[in-house]
């Protein structure tokens, strides 16, 4: 069930996404995003499609990945697609008994929001699956600081992050291991009413709660006996540089967003 | 009726790149009342093998019947088949979230919808097979030690009362003494029940001395099974594995080589010393 979230999943693979600067691939998606929400006409969605695959076949992550990665959304996807196939003024398609109109316009709607969905999800899935959780906090530490000087704590933040993200996967597996252990003891974590669900959880959560305490414990004390003191003078084992291949990339892809805008307003 | 296993393969995180076959081709048969040692180095499969024994994993493929009903029965009682298969997990003392000792050990039989008294009788007797008496029913599990918590995680699952107690290394990060108190509290609790018990462990010392039989895990494969002495026998076969005899035996053996009239299959500590003795006294009277 938990295993099934792969979005957030780092695939150590050899690709030249992989090898690209973090913060490339953050404002990269940026860039995309903000071309997913402008994008219009029949140009503009090719342009977007075919970028997006052309990115993802440059991720060499096996196809099955993403398709797994949009699975947990189908539901909204589908969701958002009726709601504006039926909800949308405009001309009448189809009426059944229940007096719903589906429109033209909202079929055309429809269509646009699933594509759109699906780009963001899989953009989305290109940074994760490409990007280690450390080099992502590294990009954003980057990308921070020269907020500090308005007294952002750049570095406190991506610590935090990288300390949150790498524990995602301790947690999971902390989770599945305890409900199993209450499991075999005949607790039912399925059935009942809300507040007996509710209640069934508690011999989950307790120990959970306490094992993330003694870790949190734990890890503060390691890190203090290494000597750790925030981020000035802190310097990195792998540094991370702006390349070739990033400039190339950055000006492909403003360039890019850049055509999507004049499609849209020009 | 005991467990059977028939061709039993497990795969972690199928379809992604990080798979891993963790078990593959697995038979087995164990009868009502054995003792089973299961040793196997780090990452042979123990852990997933004995998961699917009460119906926590589902076979991939292959299947598992215990007591006559296969765990991949639609209408399988899967609460019923937890009671009737106790599975103590590695350091069950993490899964401890009760005020007290006793509501702790109790939440097994209360899970199982016996009554106030029934409930009480078996936390009891839970409790006192472990060694912990009444004095500690109220303190809260999170203020004992180590041991302490590890036994009341222990009895927690022998109050469901089962037939099949399945403990993955219950010894593990233990002091010697404690390590030797609970196996014996574990050996003892085989001989006065009509349990079967199946003891997932690393140390050979422990299960030389208090299995029957034993089971070699290997890379997710069933290497060995059979008697202590069969498969002590097998010394090289072990090494290979990165598995080793016992020491005891390991000294019985060059004190055969040597020459000196030895029994081969001695492999506890208590029993060395007996045969030893013996010969020091034969040669003395001699
Ligand atoms: N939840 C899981 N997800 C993915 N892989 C797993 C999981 N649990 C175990 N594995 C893998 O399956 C294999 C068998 O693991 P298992 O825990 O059964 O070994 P074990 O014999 O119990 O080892 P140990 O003696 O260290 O407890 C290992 O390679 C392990 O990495
Ligand atoms: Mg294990």
């Amino acid at each position: 069930m938990l295993k099934d979230i792969t979005l957030g999943q780092y695939l150590p693979l050899n690709s030249p996404l992989h090898r690209m600067d973090p913060r490339t691939k953050i404002l990269g998606l940026i860039l995309l995003l903000v071309g997913i929400f402008t994008v219009e006409g029949s140009i503009g969605y090719a342009l977007m499609i075919a970028f997006t695959l052309f990115v993802v076949l440059l991720s060499r992550v096996p196809l099955k990945m993403y398709v797994r990665g949009l699975k947990p959304l189908w539901f909204i996807i589908v969701f958002t697609g009726l709601l504006n196939l039926f909800l949308t003024p405009g001309t009448t398609i189809y009426v059944n008994g229940y007096s719903l109109h589906m429109t033209y316009e909202g079929a055309v709607l429809a269509v646009k929001m699933a594509i759109r969905l699906i780009l963001l999800i899989i953009s989305s899935a290109v940074l994760t699956y490409t990007t280690s959780p450390i080099s992502l906090t590294d990009g954003i530490e980057k990308l921070l600081y020269p907020f500090t000087k308005i007294g952002l704590p750049a570095h406190e933040l991506a610590m935090m992050m990288s300390i949150a993200i790498r524990f995602i996967p301790t947690l999971i597996e902390e989770t599945e291991k305890i409900s199993k252990a209450q499991q075999a003891r005949g607790a039912d974590f399925g059935s009942g009413g809300i507040i007996q669900r509710a209640k069934a959880l508690v011999p989950m959560l307790v120990p959970l709660f306490i094992s993330a305490f003694r870790r949190a414990d734990e890890l503060a004390v390691a890190m203090e006996s290494r000597c750790y003191r925030g981020g000035t003078g802190r310097t990195r084992l792998h540094p991370i540089h702006f390349r070739l291949l990033d400039l190339w990339t950055g000006v492909v892809l403003v360039s890019l967003i850049g055509v999507i805008i004049a499609l849209r307003f020009v | 009726m005991g467990i059977t296993i028939r061709n039993l393969e497990h795969i972690y995180m199928e379809g992604s790149p990080f798979e891993t076959k963790s078990l593959s081709g697995i038979n087995l048969e164990i009868q009502d009342g054995e003792f089973v040692g299961l040793i196997g180095h780090t990452g042979s499969g123990k852990s997933t093998l004995i998961q699917h024994l009460n119906g926590l994993l589902k076979p991939q493929k292959g299947e598992i019947i215990v007591n006559g009903i296969s765990t991949l029965d639609k209408d399988a009682d899967l609460k019923k088949l937890r009671s009737e298969v106790g599975l103590v997990f590695q350091y069950p003392e993490h899964q401890l979230f009760e005020e007290t000792v006793y509501k702790d050990v109790a939440f097994g039989p209360k899970n199982q919808g016996l009554s106030e008294d029934e409930v009480r009788a078996r936390v009891t007797e839970a409790l006192h097979y472990v060694g912990l008496d009444e004095s500690m029913f109220d303190k809260s599990p999170f203020e004992l030690s180590g041991g302490q918590k590890r036994r009341v995680a222990i009895a927690g699952v022998l109050a469901m009362r089962p037939k099949t107690l399945i403990l993955d290394e219950p010894a593990a990060g233990l002091d010697p003494a404690s390590r030797e108190e609970i196996l014996t509290q574990i050996r003892a609790l085989y001989l006065n029940s009509k349990m079967t018990v199946i003891l997932v462990s690393h140390s050979m010392e422990d299960v030389a001395r208090i299995a029957g039989r034993i089971i070699v895990m290997n890379q997710g494969k069933i290497d060995m099974d059979g008697k202590v002495a069969e498969v002590f026998g097998e010394a090289e076969r072990l090494r290979a594995m990165g598995l080793d005899v016992p020491q005891v035996s390991r000294l019985v053996k060059a004190l055969k080589e040597r020459g000196i009239p030895i029994d081969e299959n001695i492999y506890t500590i208590e029993k060395a010393k007996a045969a030893i003795m013996l010969l020091m006294k034969d040669k003395r009277e001699a």
